[in-house]
């Protein structure tokens, strides 16, 4: 009898020990984690993690909901490593967020899940209010309809120090590749490295030998037809340069990313480097140098068949609620971000790496009032200006390759650089490889 | 179980009773034993078993972004996967991960027991100072040892620098290096776990023994390799086991520093499905990639308890 | 005499120098840094003592960053995750070893097979089945799949401790009259104490640094992880050092704290269990 209660007690016991974690404490956010749960709330998920950004971002959604909208944002950071798989994850279980932030080739890759609504309507009304700059509307334009509301340009340009050239005796950026490589040269001494250009399998890779390429005449990876034409004797000249560059990097770069080549700049180990505006906020920090030591000048062009140029990211977010209710709210609030009062703080979130893309955003006093955008006021037109030439392989010209996303995935354009970096290919062994596993990741 | 009768003619009844009892006991025993088991075997089943599942259902269809629709195709993804070059080149670098991990960490792991094994207060603060790598998240172990390394601030070029080796950078941009300087920077990672492991086996070997064995006149090193050695067979079989799975199927700590990188030389078998299934967007290759590598560990793994068995059963 | 000790003496010593330098340095390198300021920490020349010590990196990290919440987080899925797999998993080694219920070996063997299978694939396949039951995006989920991970193996390092628990405790205590439960609990739990300890360390330690999963299962804010938090920190092309660094030295330092309790047992305990 006593063996009967006991193996009930047991069974019991082990029963709840299953069911506990299941049900009990632990807290939780519950099934309105992903989306749609909150009848009022719309959920918004962006990648720009580093705290400063949060903030920023969140001083805008909280200016908003204080206007008593309808449906009031409530903002979920994610990780950009992440998110491709989380975003698949909550499509199928139908807990994605009403607002998602994206760059064009994340767009490629979360359209084939059925979700996202064109926002054509919104975006002409947008432009015609704020006029957009072309480059940024045309990464998100496919199919005659507009699928994400441009938020936030960046661009690149040649970033180099002022004091360095000065002690070099170089008294203006280079203008051309030759001069580039030369400036270089000259200011590879002892500790000090003529530029930094990063070789890690990375996206900064993909990024900075892009722009290179813009600027040699080959940044269009694909015949109007779709086909992949990346195999172009200028593609291997851009990559030839880059090979040069690289010899006179730090010894290291095969392992740099974004934070490397930054911190080699600031530290004067590095003269030069080519990035996009994250490098003004902390330069004097870091470098312990007056701002007037930071120049900046448009990318360095290719001596012949070069034109102006750099890669341009446009920024933007997709509405994927499921309701048309929720979407006019989440309309609502994107109307709210690129108005001229709020444009600002929405920008500052990042100082001159994040860049208007509508014209009366330029102007907006509430960006350009900011420390950063005042004190680097040269470059921060400069590079409103390289905006005008910007431009993304697979968007360009009016371009809309759909399976991009599997070519910048893989960063087959860092891949190239690593096979003649540390491979020892020759460049246009390299471009043709880069060739062929373009044509595989697009075909299947 | 004894039941004491007093009369012969009942003695057969009452041992049926017996029999009929204890089998009712150990049938009520054997309930108690599962129930126990259920909840392990249910969280295997759900977390590790339906995945498993889903992924060998996946590899025989053909779906592209992960989630996205998709169709049957049979075995065509086995027949391309069995047929690609990178694939077995993967393989064979997981091949050379496992076993630089595990003799790397097993000679460091033991050499650190021996050095914890003291009583001092060294030895003492050695023993919990020793765990400190292990307890640290692998983005943060990813983060130090790059930045750690870096040519232009990275404290290990320069010290090496100041002993006479000059122009170290970091190794993880470098075709040949980036492997062997994973390797190391996974087993600082890991080795704390094995070196404490090895510690508590070998503090079960009573002292007696290594007293006899100084006694008879054999050195340091003989009494290592006849007395020690041989008697913590059963725990470096363990840990080389359960290690080695382990270490296989890491992949965060690699593709945090190289994403498989510099041009393929770190791309393990882990860290070629989840370019495939991530970054090239073939789930359903990716799901192949998984089973086939699944079959080949479950091969070497039975291959390793056949012959590195130690003999007493375990 | 003196000189035969010295000889002796000097490979450990440089053993105990090359272990100390191996282990602290890193550590001691990146906590110096965390107390430089941005300038400092990328100089060229390095300084092993910063020049202008400042707290303003961690200050960062505690008013910029949600590093609390985060700490919260990390500690609650941890103990939990460590309550728990004790929990299931004396209760199968229990099942398993004492009661000696058929098929031990096959669940052995089974134990192996789950270690094999690459993690990557389990990512959406695992979300999905969350979200079926509305877990995503709670620490209960994080919570069961730490324990899914963790029990198997801890089953199996208390198979040693059981068998070295003599069988003629359970023989005494049944003619005592005490039922399988009681036996259980009350005789053989309390004698697996240095086995249950190694368990729990284990399992805090596994949780504390898993990422991955986390990563993926959690969504809201107000729930993140450290590792998480820590990875927030390298955002996308920029790294602000000196809050790297102080968000490292916060990651690693409250992981100590159940090694200062239980440390004594879980260095004791992972032996015995794998000798067997």
């Amino acid at each position: 009898m006593r063996f009967r209660t006991a193996r009930r007690v047991a069974v019991a016991a082990v029963g709840l020990a299953v069911v506990l974690p299941v049900t009990a404490c632990g807290g939780s956010s519950g099934p309105a984690g992903g989306g749609g749960g909150n009848d009022k709330t719309l959920t918004l998920w962006h990648m720009e993690q580093p705290p400063n950004r949060v903030a920023a971002f969140q001083k805008v959604i909280d200016a908003y909901n204080a206007t008593n909208p309808e449906y009031k944002v409530k903002a979920q950071v994610q990780d950009w490593n992440q998110v491709y798989t989380k975003i698949s994850s909550a499509v199928q279980s139908k807990t994605q967020p009403d607002i998602l932030f994206t760059i064009p080739d994340f767009t490629t890759y979360v359209r084939p899940l059925g979700v996202v609504r064109p926002v054509t309507d919104l975006v002409k009304e947008l432009d015609q209010e704020h006029h957009f700059v072309e480059a940024a509307k045309a990464a998100y334009h496919d199919d005659d309809q507009y699928w994400a509301v441009p938020l936030y340009g960046m661009v690149q340009m040649l970033w180099y120090r002022k004091d360095l050239f000065a002690k070099a005796g170089i008294t203006e950026a280079p203008k051309t590749w030759s001069e580039l490589l030369a400036d270089a040269k000259k200011l590879t001494t002892g500790k000090q490295h003529g530029i930094a250009v990063p070789a890690g399998k990375n996206l900064a890779t993909d990024q900075v030998i892009y722009s290179l390429m813009l600027t040699g005449g080959a940044g269009n990876f694909f015949t109007p037809s779709g086909e992949v034409d990346f195999d172009k004797p200028q593609a291997v000249a851009a990559l030839s340069l880059y090979a040069e560059l690289l010899k006179l990097s730090p010894s290291d770069a095969g392992s740099y990313s974004w934070g490397e080549p930054q911190a080699a700049f600031n530290s004067g180990a590095a003269a030069m480097a080519i990035e996009k505006g994250q490098y003004l906020s902390p330069f004097e920090k870091e470098s312990g140098r007056p701002a007037s030591d930071l120049g900046c000048a448009p990318i360095p062009q290719a001596d012949s068949g070069g034109q102006p140029g750099s890669i341009y990211y446009s920024n933007a977010a997709m509405i994927l609620s499921k309701d048309d209710a929720r979407a006019k709210g989440a309309e609502e609030f994107l109307r709210f971000v690129l108005k001229p009062e709020n444009y600002g703080t929405f920008l500052n979130a990042e100082p001159g790496l994040f860049l208007p893309l509508t014209a009366d955003g330029a102007t907006a006093p509430s960006w350009t009032n900011n420390e950063v955008i005042k004190k680097y006021r040269g470059c921060v037109d400069a590079m409103l200006e390289q905006s005008k030439t910007g431009a993304l392989f697979g968007f360009v010209d009016g371009q809309y390759i759909d399976s991009i996303g599997k070519i910048s995935g893989q960063n087959i354009l860092a891949q190239v650089v690593q096979r003649v970096y540390n491979n020892g290919d020759s460049p246009a062994e390299a471009i043709k490889w880069g060739q062929q596993k373009m044509q595989e990741a697009v075909s299947r | 179980m004894s039941e004491r009768t007093a009369l012969p003619d009942v003695r057969g009844a009452a041992a049926l009773h017996t029999r009929a009892a204890g089998r009712r006991r150990a049938w009520n025993r054997h309930l108690l034993g599962y129930a126990l088991v259920a909840p392990l075997v249910l969280l295997m089943v759900g977390v590790i078993g339906y995945p498993l599942l889903n992924t060998v259902l996946l590899s025989l269809r053909d779906q592209g972004v992960v989630g996205s629709s998709s169709h049957f195709v049979g075995l065509a993804n086995y027949q391309r996967v069995l047929g690609d070059g990178e694939f077995w080149a993967a393989i064979g670098r997981s091949g050379v991960w496992l076993a630089g991990n595990l003799v790397v960490q097993t000679v460091i792991a033991f050499a650190t027991a021996l050095l914890i094994g003291g009583n001092g207060r060294w030895a003492r603060g050695a023993r919990t100072w020793t765990l400190f790598p292990w307890v640290i998240p692998a983005v943060a172990v990813a983060v130090i040892w790059q930045w750690l390394t870096n040519s232009n601030y990275g404290i290990v070029p320069k010290v090496a620098d100041a002993v006479g080796v000059h122009g170290l950078g970091s190794p993880f941009g470098d075709t040949a290096l980036a492997m062997p300087a994973l390797i190391l920077m996974n087993s600082w990672h890991w080795f704390p776990l094995g070196a404490v492991v090895i510690y508590g086996a070998m503090r079960t070997i009573p002292g007696e023994i290594y007293e006899a064995a100084r006694v008879d006149g054999a050195s340091a090193w003989r009494m290592f390799w006849r007395i020690t050695f041989p008697l913590l067979q059963p725990v470096l079989f363990a840990l080389g086991l359960v290690g080695s799975l382990w270490s296989f199927n890491i992949v965060d700590s690699i593709y945090l520093v190289t994403k498989g990188g510099p041009v393929n030389a770190t791309t393990t078998a882990p860290v070629f499905i989840y370019n495939k299934a991530f970054n090239e967007f073939q789930a359903s290759d990716a799901a192949a990639v998984s089973v086939v590598t699944i079959v080949l560990l479950a091969a070497l793994a039975f291959v390793y308890i056949r012959v590195a068995r130690p003999k007493e059963d375990q | 005499m003196t000189a035969a000790l010295r000889w002796h003496r000097v490979p450990r010593l440089l053993g105990m120098a090359a272990l100390a330098v191996l282990v602290l340095g890193p550590l001691y390198w990146v906590t110096m840094s965390s107390f430089k300021d941005r300038e400092e920490i990328l100089r060229g020349t390095p300084t092993l003592i910063p020049e202008h010590p400042t707290l303003e990196n961690f200050r960062e990290l505690f008013t910029a960053t949600d590093y609390p919440t985060y700490l919260t987080n990390s500690f609650i899925i941890a103990i939990l995750s460590a309550f728990f797999t004790m929990l299931v998993s004396f209760a199968a080694a229990y099942g398993l070893y004492r009661l000696r219920i058929p098929g031990a070996n096959k669940v052995a063997g089974l134990i192996l097979v789950a270690y094999m299978i690459p993690g990557t694939l389990l990512l959406v396949p695992l979300y999905q089945v969350f979200a079926t039951f509305e877990l995503v995006d709670t620490r209960n989920a994080l919570v069961i799949v730490n324990v899914a991970f963790t029990a198997p193996f801890c089953t199996w390092l208390l198979r040693g401790f059981f068998f070295a628990i003599p069988r003629d405790i359970d023989e005494a205590a049944a003619v005592d009259g005490a039922g399988p439960v009681r036996m259980m609990l009350r005789i053989v739990l309390p004698l697996l104490a240095p086995g249950m300890s190694t368990v729990a360390v284990y399992t805090f330690v596994f949780s504390w640094t898993e990422f991955v999963f986390a990563s993926q299962l959690l969504i809201s804010d107000d729930l993140k992880t450290l590792p998480i938090g820590l990875s927030a920190i390298m955002g996308q092309y920029t790294v602000n050092w000196g809050l790297l660094m102080a968000g490292t030295v916060c990651t690693i330092v409250p992981a100590i704290v159940p090694f200062l309790f239980a440390g004594r047992y879980f260095v004791g305990g992972l032996t015995a269990g794998a000798v067997k």
